[in-house]
């Protein structure tokens, strides 16, 4: 991104330049309103932007949503209602990895609605569907929260294994990403 | 003691609305709400006007909510122009709702050469065109409103992982928008089903072979009674009208709450 900026009633973000490369894992921290889901929502499209984002040598900024190559895991941990597990992840992959439903012991959920799902429980499944999308860049807007331990590693291991370019936010610095981000003031 | 003042008006209200209709039932009496079901021709009337009406909702489904969701969410950029023009038919009177869509399908409308096809006078097609044309700025401003308080997470989060607007749409917006819909849905049918102004210009009686032969809506079937024999006959089919209306609102009221 060059010159990027956020532009929203009364405020603006950035600018900000900045070069995520091919399965960087980019870490973007501070504190409570420090703009880290500002930052997100800029790059997936619901915000104003001004400046340049490019993916691939491609301009995105002016792509509607579904063509940017952006998958999104909001921060509020609900999942769509009246679909089953089954349902969603294949909106986001119609022949999405069965096994690795298993290997995180998933596979009891498929047939259960999105209502049905606690929060840890929609958490995961919100994170895997974004995971399994086509999309080239994976946006995990605090990804860890409601998960418990063995879940967070498990998360922490699938997203670094992930060939996508994956966008974290935290509140804290954690040293295992390779790139950051640091907001503090929106 | 200053709070019972913003109450007072809502039992004003109930009591505007809830006198007449006891007062009607007390009237008629049961025995007249079974002389009027007893009645062939109130029946063929009853079942024309809510097969009419069902039609126009169900229309009224099919078409207002893509577009009450597309002004909601400002798909098109004279949004507000376009909603503007879809709401104006509240506005007009329905006995001229019943001239326009008269003269509209009538050898002197400049558009004959189009409309020459559509017969609206006195047929089923006229009735549902109708109250279509009455009931559907209801649905859309009642629809739109919800979709705009609908939190967007899920659309944004289904959109981004590759699936177009018009998939989310099917697949997740519209299922889970369900039980509005229904909501919706029983008070644009309710509209729908107590039209008179626009239906004794148009369709005074109904031919639709062969299950309805010269039937006239309820509505204007009513008025007839009331015209030509009197108000006792006009209290009969009038509550027995009132009560099955009652009784739809609370099934689709039910329906919608499972719906949820």
């Amino acid at each position: 991104m060059t010159d990027f900026k956020i532009v929203g009633d009364g405020f603006q973000m950035g600018p900000i330049n900045l070069t995520v490369y091919d399965s960087q894992k980019l870490l973007v921290y501070g504190p409570n309103g420090g703009g880290k889901t500002t930052f997100l929502l800029g790059i997936l499209g619901t915000l104003k932007t001004k400046g340049s984002l490019m993916i691939d040598d491609v301009e995105i900024s002016s792509l509607h949503i579904e063509k940017r190559g952006v998958a999104y895991q909001p921060a509020n941990p609900v999942m769509i209602p009246n679909l089953k597990v089954m349902e969603i992840l294949k909106l986001a992959d119609p022949d999405y990895d069965n096994g690795l439903i298993e290997e995180l012991k998933l596979g009891r959920l498929l047939d259960v609605k999105g209502s049905k799902l606690s929060a840890g429980q929609a958490r995961l499944i919100q994170i895997l569907a974004v995971l399994f999308s086509k999309a080239k860049v994976a946006l995990l807007d605090e990804p860890y929260s409601f998960l418990s331990e063995e879940y967070r590693n498990s998360v922490f291991e699938l997203m670094m294994k992930s060939k996508k370019i994956v966008i974290t936010t935290a509140q804290e610095r954690d040293e295992r990403f390779d790139t950051f981000l640091h907001l503090t003031h929106g | 003691m200053r709070e019972k003042l913003l109450i007072l008006p809502l039992y004003f209200i109930i009591a505007i609305f809830l006198i007449p209709i006891v007062i009607l039932f007390y009237l008629s009496g049961l025995s007249g709400i079974v002389t009027a079901f007893s009645d062939k021709s109130f029946i063929e009337s009853l079942a024309l006007t809510f097969l009419a009406a069902i039609a126009a909702t169900f229309i009224n489904v099919l078409l207002g909510t893509p577009v009450a969701y597309s002004l909601a969410r400002k798909l098109v950029r004279w949004e507000s122009s376009a909603y503007d023009l879809l709401l104006s038919p509240i506005s007009i009177p329905h006995t001229v709702v019943g001239i326009m869509l008269l003269i509209t399908f009538s050898p002197i409308s400049p558009i004959y050469f189009l409309t020459k096809y559509m017969t609206v006078v006195d047929t089923f097609f006229g009735m549902v065109l109708a109250m279509f044309f009455v009931s559907a700025p209801i649905y859309i401003m009642a629809m739109k409103e919800y979709f705009e308080r609908m939190d967007q997470v899920h659309e944004l989060f289904t959109m981004s992982l590759g699936n177009d607007r018009l998939k989310t749409f099917i697949k997740v917006v519209f299922p889970m928008s369900s039980g509005s819909v229904m909501r919706v849905s029983m008070i644009s049918l309710g509209r729908a089903l107590s039209e008179f102004g626009s239906l004794i210009i148009l369709t005074y009686t109904v031919t639709l072979a062969p299950l309805f032969s010269f039937v006239s809506p309820a509505t204007v079937f009513i008025w007839y009674k009331y015209e030509v024999y009197g108000l006792l006959p006009a209290l009969r089919y009038s509550s027995a009208m009132l009560l099955i209306s009652m009784l739809l609102t609370l099934f689709l009221y039910l329906a919608s709450k499972r719906a949820d």
